[in-house]
């Protein structure tokens, strides 16, 4: 799959690594930003509400106080008005005096009525005057009862008024005289429905469309309350009310049918009263949403710039990948040469660059050897050709300008050169056929020394020529290899005459057998120039031999030493070389030993 | 007088052909050099017309030799004729192609050379 076809099928699943990426912090941010909305919700909404209780809390204290000290004032006043409705402490005044005292009472605007018993609860005196009111007998009421036989000051439970009939509270005072004998009951009338007090209090508490109520829980009724008609009706049970005042516990209440409601209650000192303030939820959730709103106003800008700010960077740290990937994507669509991809910084993404400019490098050489090794090749078998090719246009020619001795000499060297070129064509081909791993070997049981015999004989003739001595020496006469034997020797019959080719005149080539336990070596040693170890390896490749790839080959297709390596290792061998300038080469064949079995 | 084409050619193969090719069918003089120390060293003595030099040489290729011989004032000018069998050789050598009058590319025609070579010599 080329690259072409790699993104068209992958096209369609967008798989962009940064895109995945920038989803998932997008993901992440928003999920941050609904977790904060909601817990900032929430821990504002607790605090809201808290506090709602502490200041709620503080107010009915506070009313609770008013209300108490409301109610001690009158009772002061009565106590304090008692005495004057005595003569000489000893009996009471005539009715029209207590008339004008009760009026100027009563410009303290605290009670409705005044209302004077005598000693058996009858009334005897009153202001404003009623004519209803008169020789009434109070003393079936249980408190005016409790006055007359404990001579103590008593404050009623909400009653309807005998007279009035209006919703009441009665403040009694007894009147005594100087030996504490009861001569009378002075009494004070609250008026529920239109007491200054408590339509100040309910008129400052009034908010939110909320409700403050005073209850009298001993008798179950409402005393005050918002709505005035409430007053004196009987708190039902299972109600709203009820429910709170059994349970008595600060919380979040109660499913009304229209709205859902938050209560504070707090009990009264003097009296068995409780007043309650009932709020509806939605107030406090305004408030919520009010501070929630202001505060989120500021966060969630600053979060979102700031994820906008961690999406840019982390798209940048990517931006030197997709640049390179891009180059790179560009250089393979296009063919063109490679160029090395910039590496500003050396994290999983720089190194990853740099090994795909290394392979590219290594790639790019070997692209450069092939070339050569091309060039080597076809310059190789151009020379002989070109020989062959000018020797037999000059034989064409009869003007007489080429003497037969000449033309003698160009058949020979016809011949010569087509012999090379037929050597290097065959060694090509193996070379060829080697390194795609199909020549194939006949691989056969051999005495070693024997095939190394027969190659040191073969070559006797070329050494006497160069005037070279070949000496042999074997630890064993016997011992047995499994080799291709016209290979091997073709092997032996190349390091042979290389030692040759680089021995000076007059010197000698040394050919050991070393035996061992599993292999066996054949040693050839000259005594030529020798080769240094970093031009081991390069003599070993192809048309190279040791001074530079620009030399002329010295005899030879220069390709033995690689097809000899080749075919040894093929053999299960190794052909090694030790070598020191100036002291000579040592080539050394390895093969495994086999049994003689 | 006779023209004198002195070739620095390494293979005797070829140097036999060449000596057919200028002197047998040209009728010209040369002089042969098997390797660039050789060929300085002979022109101290020899006054050749014209250079026929093998890109393939031990030791100094045909380029490098040129190159030395152009540094002496006699030969600063004199005409060259680059031989090789490397078809790639322009990609190899690039600009010192310049230097040589002519580059050919092994095979050469040797019933042709003389012709060839006749016209740098403005005969």
């Amino acid at each position: 799959m080329n690259i072409a076809d790699f993104k068209k099928k992958f096209n369609s699943k967008n798989t962009s690594l940064v895109q995945r990426i920038v989803l998932a912090f997008i993901f992440g941010w928003l999920a941050l930003i609904i977790i904060t909305v909601l817990s900032v919700n929430l821990s504002i909404k607790e605090k809201v509400t808290e506090g709602f209780y502490q200041s709620e809390e503080k107010h009915l204290l506070m009313l609770i106080e008013r209300v108490e000290n409301a109610f001690e004032q009158r009772k002061l006043i009565l106590q304090q008005l008692a005495p004057l409705m005595l003569e000489n402490d000893q009996s009471l005044i005539e009715e029209k005096q207590m008339s004008d005292v009760l009026k100027i009472a009563q410009l303290s605007n605290l009670f409705q009525e005044f209302v004077v018993l005598n000693a058996n609860g009858v009334s005897i005196g009153q202001y404003p005057f009623n004519p209803d009111r008169v020789d009434i007998d109070y003393s079936d009421r249980s408190f005016v009862r409790t006055v007359m036989e404990t001579k103590q000051g008593v404050i009623s439970f909400p009653v309807l008024g005998r007279v009035t009939n209006l919703p009441s509270i009665f403040v009694l005072e007894p009147i005594l005289d100087n030996e504490n004998t009861l001569l009378g009951v002075l009494i004070g009338r609250v008026a529920l429905e239109k007491d200054s007090l408590f339509h100040q209090i309910s008129n400052e508490f009034v908010r939110f469309e909320g409700e403050l109520l005073i209850l009298d829980i001993s008798h179950g009724i409402f005393i005050a309350a918002t709505d005035i008609n409430k007053i004196m009706q009987p708190v039902q049970p299972k109600s709203v009310v009820s429910n709170i005042v059994d349970s008595y516990n600060l919380g979040e209440l109660y499913k009304d049918a229209s709205k859902d409601w938050i209560y504070s209650i707090e009990k009264f000192n003097s009296f068995e009263w409780v007043i309650i303030n009932l709020t509806p939820i939605s107030t406090v959730t305004e408030l919520v949403r009010y501070y929630v709103v202001d505060y989120l106003k500021i966060i969630l800008p600053l979060i979102f710039i700031l994820g906008v700010i961690v999406n840019i960077w982390v798209i940048r740290i990517f931006n030197p990948l997709r640049h390179a990937l891009h180059q790179l994507e560009n250089n393979l669509l296009n063919h063109s040469k490679y160029s090395s991809i910039h590496v500003s910084r050396a994290d999983e993404v720089g190194r990853l660059l740099m090994a795909i400019n290394e392979l590219e490098l290594m790639r790019d050489k070997q692209e450069k050897i092939k070339e050569e090794l091309l060039s080597n090749v076809t310059h190789e078998l151009r020379t002989p050709l070109t020989a062959i090719r000018a020797a037999i246009n000059l034989l064409s020619v009869d003007n007489g300008s080429i003497s037969k001795a000449e033309q003698k000499e160009l058949i020979a060297l016809s011949q010569r050169n087509s012999d090379k070129l037929l050597l290097l064509i065959s060694d090509l081909l193996d070379l060829s056929s080697l390194s795609q791993g199909r020549l194939v070997l006949d691989m056969k049981k051999y005495n070693l020394y024997d095939v190394v015999f027969e190659a040191v004989n073969d070559i006797e003739s070329i050494a006497i020529n160069a005037e070279i001595k070949i000496y042999l020496e074997s630890d064993d006469l016997k011992v047995f290899v499994s080799v291709d034997k016209f290979r091997l020797q073709q092997v032996l019959f190349n390091l042979l005459s290389n030692a040759i080719k680089f021995s000076p005149e007059n010197s000698t080539i040394m050919v050991k057998l070393i035996v061992d336990t599993t292999k066996v070596s054949v040693l050839i040693s000259d005594q030529g120039v020798g080769i240094s170890e970093e031009n081991h390896r390069m003599i070993f490749e192809r048309f190279t031999q040791v001074d530079s790839s620009e030399v002329r080959v010295k005899g030879g297709t220069g390709l033995g030493l690689a097809i000899s390596y080749e075919l040894i290792k093929e053999m299960n061998g190794e052909v090694w070389l030790k070598s020191y300038p100036g002291k000579g080469s040592t080539f050394g064949i390895d093969l495994p030993v086999v049994s003689n079995s | 007088m006779k023209p004198l084409i002195f070739c620095i050619e390494d293979d005797l193969d070829i140097q036999f052909l060449l000596k057919l090719s200028l002197v047998n069918l040209g009728g010209f003089n040369v002089l042969f050099a098997s390797d660039g120390n050789e060929a300085l060293k002979l022109l101290d003595n020899a006054k050749p017309d014209l250079l026929i030099i093998d890109w393939m040489l031990p030791e100094m290729n045909g380029v490098q030799l040129l190159k030395k011989i152009r540094k002496n004032n006699d030969y600063s000018r004199i005409k060259s004729i680059l031989l090789t069998a490397k078809t790639d050789i322009k990609i190899i050598i690039g600009d010192d192609c310049l230097l040589f009058d002519e580059v050919i590319i092994k095979p050469f025609d040797p019933l042709k050379l003389a012709g060839r070579i006749a016209k740098y010599l403005h005969i």
